[in-house]
């Protein structure tokens, strides 16, 4: 049987094991072992397992993730998080799907500190998805636009995509982070209208509130809004001034709600052992689906589907255009099963010097298209994600129904891709600018 | 395992193996060294021996290749020594502080003859197909590091040895992973970095940095490429002979100055780049090596520990080191 | 029964107390070496490392727990629509065969710590034991088997028709 079969097999395997029901982090891990034994051996498979466990568990670019699920909860039991929405219903609770609209805002904001889709997910839906469940939202366009807001998190700088991106074809991870901004904002922008239709179509997704006087609007700056902003000046102002790096974010960010709840005392020890347990919770949970991912991705490595299906895309005799779509197209195909560090790892190598060299786009230019893919990859099943940490947030709400509410997301992420294959500028035209300058 | 497939007679003769690095796939590691060193072994061994590369740690993590290749996991590695520190104590000695490389010509060969002579026990359970370093590392730094007191307080990314030189000579040692360090210098959240000049172009830092600091006795970086012995035990005589033959060439004419032509590289690229290059005095240099001095007097202590001669083994290596930058001018 | 399951219960619930006091003692420890280093210039040695192993140490901690709480994603819907009995069978089915794959995780990484004890692998900067912290993996794991084992046996007691749970136990 050829390895490329085995492959195959396995990711067959997977689908039948999440069926009945296995924990998807279960489901990889078992894939990825018994599949790694076969095309190894077995004492190779149960060495890598350990390794990764380890690895993964005690990795510090992860530690960020757990402090930034932690911040989250700590904005929600402190009534910070309660304060910003409360605040943004007043502006524009009057608008249909107004509050998913500013989540979203939020959540381009949130990424302008934290370089990762997973832990903007988690973060934003620690906050976000009560607040919107108070106002009635639908729980499928609150739960997908926040899956679908966690990629704004790699697309703004920071962005450990980019970084790994940038390792990985030797560009500058600086001109990378510039390439972003616009097609971030951008993206922004694409959701929030996507949000704006969807609600114009079907009010009750989103229902729009009466409209506040300015009088109520300018009370509600008083809740815990000062708060908030403090917090996010303090974040982004040490990144900008250098007292810390994105990494170490997190921990300012949950130690500064921290401070500033327990000095107003607007956080209970209960609750604040809530907000912990959370954590470590949705932590757990989290990891253990990374250290999955990466064990099945170890397992698709040397099973070469990945790289067969890459250099057979670049040996096609097709005009560039066709030949970039299809490797769009093999990035949509094999983000719905690697997660995304691992998809970097296994693709960009071998498409990057078709794509630059043979096929003749702009490296930095690629990047950003290659962020915008993994992200459509984030929020697709069966593994995607940021779905399943916002699943793991509100464990209440199935599975399907966050999955349903992704469509009109990966719809505005095509969109975004084919703006970017017609105007190159959007990406490359900011670097460019500040280069020449 | 995977023994299912194809006609036994002709696939028998064919030994697949599997090598497992962290380089991406673009670095010259792979495409000027792993690649063209597989492919001559195919041909060598006409054909027998068949090496796959899974770069960029498709495979292994970096600091899991060589208990990978040990457990089967890959069957060959190429991998630092320093990933997993305690592990490699006696190899520690070519990283030591305060002994000078001309470049890393002389750096690798120092430490692929040394190693060949000491025969350490820590690598004996892998077969060692090379060993190479990057040579000699500088700093860079956002502001000029002329003297000694240039460096006090300042905040440098390093890890490992070269932290606690730094640390010894008044500098503020700080941790982070290579793939940070771009980000953290563009804020100043470090001022500095010390490693090979390869990484300004590399990963770009020239970008984020102003000068260089020619330090040639304050870092050095080894790799190793590695076999697992039962892989390497099963194969034709004739076969190993002729990989040893393929080995011996790649060592002398890539992997041993394969950091030189990234550095010198580098460097064209700083100096485009509007770097400054500051070479320290003969009697600077002396300052900072007494200095460190203590670092190589711990590892002595430490090897003595051990029951190993370690006062024996770093005068073996500074020796090596005198007599190959000569050569390697 | 009832007692075994307050016992697995407050198991978990103790290991998960102590990955809260590893993710609060992470915050802290960055936060007290960015002050340390910007404003008194004195950074604490291997705050890097140590991070990562309170890290591991809380999310190897916390994996029982979240296994008790069905914190672990799964997908339901499709098992949903099948008999219970199919769907306690397909539970113990699932849960012994994840029992046995964490089971030989642990072992695994048990061996791993023991290698890394005799060959004296130690973090890069400040030189702390590493193997250590990979048994603690190994305990957050075999803590997991634990739980799954339990959950194999309620679903077990559902196809006998024993206990009849109101929710499926998964
Ligand atoms: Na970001
Ligand atoms: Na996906």
């Amino acid at each position: 049987m050829s390895i490329f079969l085995v492959g195959l097999i396995g990711i067959a395997i997977f689908f039948g094991l999440v069926i009945v029901r296995m924990p998807i982090a279960y489901s990889m891990a078992l894939v990825g072992f018994v599949g790694f034994s076969y095309l190894t051996s077995v004492p190779a498979s149960l060495d890598m397992v350990a390794k990764e466990l380890y690895n993964t568990f005690t990795s510090y670019s992860l530690s960020v993730i757990a402090m930034f699920v932690w911040m989250g909860f700590l904005a929600y039991y402190s009534g910070i998080g309660t304060s910003l929405y409360v605040f943004a219903y007043k502006m524009i609770g009057h608008l249909p799907g107004g509050l998913a609209i500013a989540t979203q805002a939020a959540c381009a904001v949130f990424g302008a500190i934290c370089g990762s889709n997973t832990a903007t997910a988690a973060t934003m839906a620690a906050i976000a998805l009560p607040e919107m469940d108070k106002y009635n939202y639908d729980k499928s366009l609150s739960t997908a636009s926040i899956a679908a807001g966690g990629v704004l998190g790699i697309m703004i700088p920071p962005s450990v995509i980019f970084i790994l991106y940038g390792t990985a074809t030797e560009q500058s991870v600086g001109t990378l982070f510039m390439a972003g901004i616009v097609p971030g904002i951008l993206l922004t922008f694409l959701n929030m209208g996507m949000i704006y239709l969807l609600t114009l179509r079907n009010p009750s997704l989103g229902p729009a509130g009466d409209k506040s006087s300015w009088r109520e609007r300018i009370q509600s700056l008083r809740g815990g809004l000062g708060e908030a902003l403090a917090i996010f000046i303090l974040s982004v102002g040490g990144l900008f001034a250098g007292w810390f790096t994105p990494t170490e974010a997190g921990a300012v960010g949950a130690g500064g709600i921290l401070i500033i709840s327990l000095l107003e005392k607007r956080i209970s020890w209960e609750n604040l052992k809530k907000s912990l347990f959370d954590t470590t919770r949705t932590s757990a949970m989290i990891m253990l689906m990374l250290a999955g991912a990466v064990m099945f991705g170890r397992f698709m490595a040397i099973s070469r589907v990945p790289s067969e299906l890459a250099n057979w895309v670049g040996s096609l005799p097709l005009p560039p255009f066709a030949i970039m779509g299809m490797i769009l197209f093999i990035y949509l195909i094999l983000g719905c099963f690697i997660d995304a560090l691992a998809l970097i790892l296994l693709t960009v190598p071998i498409f990057f010097p078709v794509v630059v060299n043979t096929l003749g786009y702009d490296p930095i230019w690629f990047g950003v298209v290659v962020v915008l893919v993994v992200g459509m990859g984030v929020i697709t099943p069966p593994v995607g994600m940021n779905v399943y940490i916002i699943k793991g947030i509100a464990p209440e709400i199935p599975l399907e129904t966050i999955f349903k509410g992704v469509w009109p997301f990966l719809f505005t992420i095509l969109i975004c891709l084919i703006l970017l294959m017609i105007f190159p500028g959007i990406a490359t035209y900011l670097p460019e600018l500040l280069k020449g300058s | 395992g995977q023994t299912a497939s194809a006609p036994a007679e002709t696939k028998s003769q064919t030994v697949e193996l599997k090598l497992a690095h962290f380089f991406p796939a673009t670095h010259p590691a792979e495409k000027e060294l792993v690649q063209p060193w597989a492919k001559a072994i195919d041909t060598a061994t006409e054909g027998r021996v068949k090496i796959t590369s899974y770069p960029g740690q498709t495979l292994l993590q970096a600091d899991a290749v060589y208990d990978g290749v040990v457990n089967g996991i890959a069957d060959v590695g190429l991998s630092c020594f320093s990933y997993t520190r305690g592990s490699f104590p006696v190899s520690e000695v070519f990283e030591l502080p305060g002994i000078k490389y001309a470049n890393s010509k002389a750096a690798s060969k120092v430490a692929w003859e040394g190693i060949k002579e000491l025969n350490p026990k820590e690598v004996q359970d892998t077969k060692l197909m090379m060993v190479f370093t990057t040579g000699p590392g500088d700093l860079y730094t956002k502001e000029p590091v002329r003297a000694l007191k240039d460096l006090k307080g300042l905040e440098i990314r390093a890890t490992g040895l070269s932290a606690k030189s730094l640390a010894a000579l008044g500098a503020m040692p700080v941790a982070m992973a290579q793939s940070e360090a771009y980000e953290a210098l563009s804020k100043g959240v470090v001022k500095g970095n010390l490693g090979p000049v390869e990484v300004l172009q590399g990963w770009k830092q020239a970008e984020v940095t102003k000068y260089v600091t020619f330090s040639p006795f304050l870092y050095n970086n080894l790799f190793y490429v590695t076999m697992n012995l039962d892989k390497w035990n099963s194969l034709d005589p004739k076969d190993q002979k002729a990989i040893e033959m393929v080995n011996q060439k790649f060592f002398e004419e890539v992997a041993m100055g394969l950091w030189d032509k990234q550095n010198e590289s580098a460097l064209k690229y700083a100096a485009e780049k509007g770097m400054e290059v500051i070479t320290l005095s003969q009697e600077e240099q002396n300052q900072w090596i007494s200095l460190i001095k203590p670092i190589q007097d711990d590892f002595v202590t430490q090897m003595n520990q051990k029951g190993e001669s370690g006062q024996e083994i770093l005068d073996k290596v500074k020796n090596l080191a005198d007599q190959y930058n000569k050569e390697y001018q | 029964m009832k007692q075994l399951s307050h016992l697995v219960k407050k198991v978990s619930s103790i290991l998960d107390r102590l990955a809260g006091l590893c993710f609060f003692s992470v915050m802290l420890l960055i936060v007290a070496n960015i002050v340390l280093r910007t404003v008194f210039n004195q950074p604490i040695l291997g705050t890097y490392e140590l991070v990562g192993f309170l890290t591991g140490m809380g999310v190897a901690l916390a994996l029982a727990h979240c296994a008790f709480q069905d914190g672990h994603i799964a997908v339901s819907f499709i098992m949903e629509r099948l008999p219970r009995k199919t769907q306690s069978i397909a539970a113990v089915l699932v849960n012994t065969a994840s029992s046995i794959l964490w089971a030989a995780a642990a072992w695994s990484l048990g061996k791993f710590g023991q290698t890394m004890k005799i060959k004296g692998l130690v973090s890069p900067s400040a030189e702390i034991p590493v193997y250590p912290f990979i048994y603690l993996v190994a305990f957050g794991l075999v803590g997991l088997c634990l739980v799954l084992l339990f959950k194999s046996l309620v679903s077990f007691r559902e196809v006998l028709g024993i206990d009849t749970a109101k929710k499926v136990t998964r």
